[in-house]
């Protein structure tokens, strides 16, 4: 196939992508140039976007990919990509690949051999090491970090140089989902699977814009819809957008009441006796914990919280604030649409998922509302069974396998809590390092990591596959701390961005198919990918970047892998930290073979449901469920109030803002802006008004307005009625644009549990620029 | 086959009711056009591939002039040089 047949073949993957979007249910024959394009090696990846995890099909031809089409094979999406999978290949090719090594030399970044470059990065940890102590240096990676990458960056810093000064940026996008599994479960990411989609009648989305940011999920869905009449999806959420165009019903509600409006369901299923009430006599315990537990906006802030078991009455009891009526007043939604919802959860005839992403995660009560929404499907019991799921999706391709999973947190390791001692036993043996290496108590979490910088308390720090000086809330203070004098900053990436701007030292990354790698995505399926194209110049995969530093620093023997088997031995190394029926992966050949495994894998037999005996090797049979997570073996419904955000609307700041991502774009827009068609359909950011609002102030579309918060200001493009509508008193700004950096504007408040930022909500004010 | 400065452009293409066969059929006719049917609707997607500017115009011309077309929308367009 030439060049111009693989444009015919995008140019018409973009719009069957269109189509499927417009059109829900429309399916196409595959293109017949699709097999028969001759000269071709066809070789399986995931995605390299989202946390979805759609197997792809790369063609290759004379050492370049110049095809993708979706795997048929594929459990995730049965052949069908979104816009950014059918383009993802492109990414490999911007005009502007890092393809040296940058070192900055009196003030500008210049080439210099990779060599020299990875010299100084290990020569620049020793000597902050020596001088400033091991909790002086750190690493801030990704859930775009493949799994050896993030394995790699755990062992050398918690293992070799005994430091947990180790992040990933899912600390930004999933902390508060993990928080919200341990503090219900005791253990970590979803019970069910996709396949729950093909098994429900209901489909409740809470502030998740799916058709854009899990658009083949989200097709799966309106699929089942069609297929299976009287499906309903509904969408509650703070803003008009493409998914609500496309559900049953969308019910609006104002910024952070989400949390009020669980409790209401929940007070509804009670009133109306919508229990499931065997299930929870044998499967739930009752808990409360401390209240009014702050925001994180100071810095050291620490926050432990403090749980207590309860009885249902105290629980029941507590509900009482939560009368819709009440409800109402405080989120905008009406009594009967709260009572609807608990109608659609409470019916025993109708199974139910509930689906979010960051609308839940980026909360400064993240941790409580997942907890809310896991209360309505204990209480209910629609759980852990085919089409009954309260379903966390993932943002990033490997936030789940490689941040998650390997731990790459302050406070994880690759299995368990640095606090647990057979945890750093077990990881001590593993590495061959001795267990005193490994520190007993977290250190930093992302945004104290940036507050670090900031102080000068932390000197070095090394930055993986991500993009902070884009992504971080409050932006200035940040991008001002790290550009102080005596901080040393290493990042590899593949392209420019405003973080290599301010670096110290720049590594080329080898980009995703340019290596071998795994993936683990929203439904505990590893994916494996072999390398298929040498990366350019003189870059080089993350992972190996890692173990060359590592050699480098004396730590050679910890990392004796050998280049062409490294990722195995690596895998086969990381792998036995799972071992056991709750958490056992694949190997490493098993991987190799197929598109996807998901874990736990006994016996060569995938688990689509955990803590349900009938498919979880781990639960205990002779019951329909084993929540085996918790030492009383019980799920944990909490009771957690609804506090307001610490920031809301005033005189001087009256709209909310809220950010986000759009279709064609993925987070920082590093990569798919730099894909020419994408780049095209949505090229700057811009901001959102509502019609009445916008024509209060005089604004048009392509206006230039100014927002304007406490931290910063920013000029944008308005858009009304274009993409999405938000309510009036409120906008929204996508955040993949470099040149219009929303972040500026945001606040770094957190969930005192999680640390999870709340990107979703602060104060703006709103003026037409002249 | 001859690469161009034209952009490869796709399109959604929604027949008049019924006419979905006819539609086809009329477009697989102009030089430059292929088409992909959708199986469960009646719904066209059509890819234009011409070499020249003129020869461009010469195929908008044909496609305003179709007769069963209720609506055809533009979803992209990629020039070599911007794939590059």
């Amino acid at each position: 196939m030439n060049r111009r047949e693989m444009l015919i073949r995008m140019a018409g993957a973009a719009a069957i992508t269109a189509a499927t979007e417009l059109v829900p249910g429309v399916s196409f024959a595959a293109p017949a140039t699709t097999d028969s394009i001759n000269g071709l090696t066809w070789k399986k990846a995931p995605c390299r976007f989202c946390g979805t995890g759609c197997g792809l099909l790369i063609g290759i031809s004379n050492n370049r990919a110049v095809a993708v089409k979706g795997d048929p094979a594929s459990a995730v999406n049965k052949g069908l990509c979104c816009v950014k999978g059918y383009h993802s290949v492109l990414a490999l090719y911007g005009a502007d690949r890092l393809k040296t090594a940058l070192i900055r030399k009196n003030g500008k970044l210049v080439p210099a051999p990779i060599n020299e470059a990875l010299d100084l990065v290990a020569s620049k940890l020793k000597e902050n090491i020596a001088q400033h102590g091991k909790d002086s240096v750190a690493i801030y990676g990704s859930g775009q970090w493949t799994i050896p990458d993030g394995y790699c960056a755990s062992k050398l810093f918690k293992g070799a140089i005994g430091t947990n000064n180790v992040e990933g940026n899912a600390r930004l996008c999933m902390a508060s989902a993990v928080t919200g599994f341990m503090t219900t479960f005791g253990l970590d990411e979803p019970m069910g699977c996709y396949e729950d989609i093909e098994n429900a009648d209901v489909f409740i989305l809470w502030g998740n814009n799916m058709a854009e940011m899990h658009p083949v999920l989200f097709s799966r869905m309106l699929e089942r819809r069609q297929q299976s009449p009287g499906t309903l999806v509904v969408d509650l959420a703070t803003r008009t957008t493409r998914t609500s165009m496309a559900a049953d019903r969308s019910i609006l509600f104002l910024p952070q009441t989400d949390l009020a409006i669980a409790n209401a369901i929940a007070y509804e299923l009670i009133r109306n006796n919508w229990l499931h009430s065997t299930f929870l006599q044998r499967h739930v315990s009752f808990h409360a914990g401390k209240t009014n537990i702050g925001y994180g906006l100071e810095d050291k802030f620490a926050f432990t919280d403090e749980p207590r078991t309860i009885d249902f009455a105290a629980y029941k009891k507590a509900l009482e604030d939560y009368k819709p009526e009440k409800v109402e007043k405080l989120s905008g939604v009406p009594a009967r649409e709260i009572r609807y919802l608990a109608g659609l959860y409470g019916d025993p005839k109708k199974r139910v998922v509930s689906f979010w992403c960051m609308g839940m995660n980026q909360h400064t009560r993240g941790t409580w509302i997942q907890n809310l929404v896991y209360n309505i499907h204990l209480l209910t019991g629609k759980i852990a069974t085919p089409g009954n799921s309260p379903f966390s999706l993932t943002g990033q391709p490997s936030a789940c396998g490689t941040v998650r999973e390997v731990g790459t947190l302050t406070n994880r390791l690759p299995h368990g809590e640095v606090t647990d001692p057979h945890s750093r036993e077990m990881a001590a043996k593993i590495w061959g390092v001795p267990v005193s290496n490994i520190a007993p108590k977290p250190t930093l979490h992302t945004v104290e990591m940036f507050r670090a910088l900031d102080r000068g308390d932390l000197k070095f720090i090394w930055i993986q596959v991500t993009n902070p000086m884009v992504t971080m809330p409050k932006l200035k203070r940040y991008r001002d701390g790290l550009k102080k004098e005596n901080r040393f900053v290493v990042v590899s990436d593949v392209y420019p961005t405003p973080t290599t701007d301010i670096a110290d030292v720049v590594l080329p990354s080898a980009m995703w198919i340019e290596r071998e790698g795994m993936f683990g995505n929203s439904e505990r399926r590893t994916q494996h990918w072999e390398k298929m194209v040498d990366p350019p110049g003189e870059a080089m995969s993350d992972t190996w970047q890692l173990i060359e530093v590592a050699r480098r620093m004396g730590h050679g023997k910890l990392f004796a892998y050998k280049p062409e088997t490294h990722i195995k031995e690596i895998w086969e190394e990381y792998r036995q930290f799972h071992h056991g029926p709750a958490h056992e992966m694949a190997s490493y050949d098993e991987l190799r073979q197929r598109p996807g495994i998901m874990w736990p894998f006994v016996n060569g037999k995938e688990t689509r449901w955990r803590y349900n005996p009938k498919h979880d090797p781990a639960a205990k049979p002779g019951d329909t469920h084993h929540f085996y997570g918790k030492p009383d073996q019980k799920a944990w419904i909490w009771f957690r109030p609804y506090e307001p955000p610490p920031e809301m609307p005033d005189k001087d700041y009256p709209f909310w803002l809220n950010t986000g991502r759009v279709v064609e774009h993925w987070h920082t827009g590093s990569m798919t802006r730099r894909i020419p068609v994408l780049h095209q359909a949505m090229p700057n950011a811009y901001v959102e008004l509502h019609p009445n609002d916008a024509k209060r102030f005089n604004i048009k579309n392509g206006d230039s307005v100014r927002l304007t918060s406490r931290r910063g200001t920013i000029l944008l493009p308005a858009l009304i009625d274009r993409r999405g509508r938000p309510p009036e008193g409120q906008v929204f700004v996508p955040f993949f644009d470099e040149s219009k950096l929303i972040n500026e504007l945001t606040l770094d408040a957190f969930c005192p549990i999680s640390k999870q930022p709340d990107y979703k909500k602060c104060a703006v004010k709103v003026e037409k620029a002249l | 086959m001859q690469t161009g400065p034209v952009p490869i452009k796709s399109y959604i293409a929604w027949p008049l009711p019924g006419k979905a066969a006819e539609l086809q059929s009329q477009l697989l006719q102009i030089p430059g056009c292929q088409v992909l049917p959708a199986e469960n609707r009646e719904l066209l997607l059509l890819i234009t591939d011409t070499p020249t500017e003129p020869a461009e115009k010469l195929l908008a011309a044909q496609l305003e002039a179709l007769p069963h077309i209720q609506c055809l929308s533009l979803v992209a367009g990629i020039t070599e040089e911007e794939a590059a």
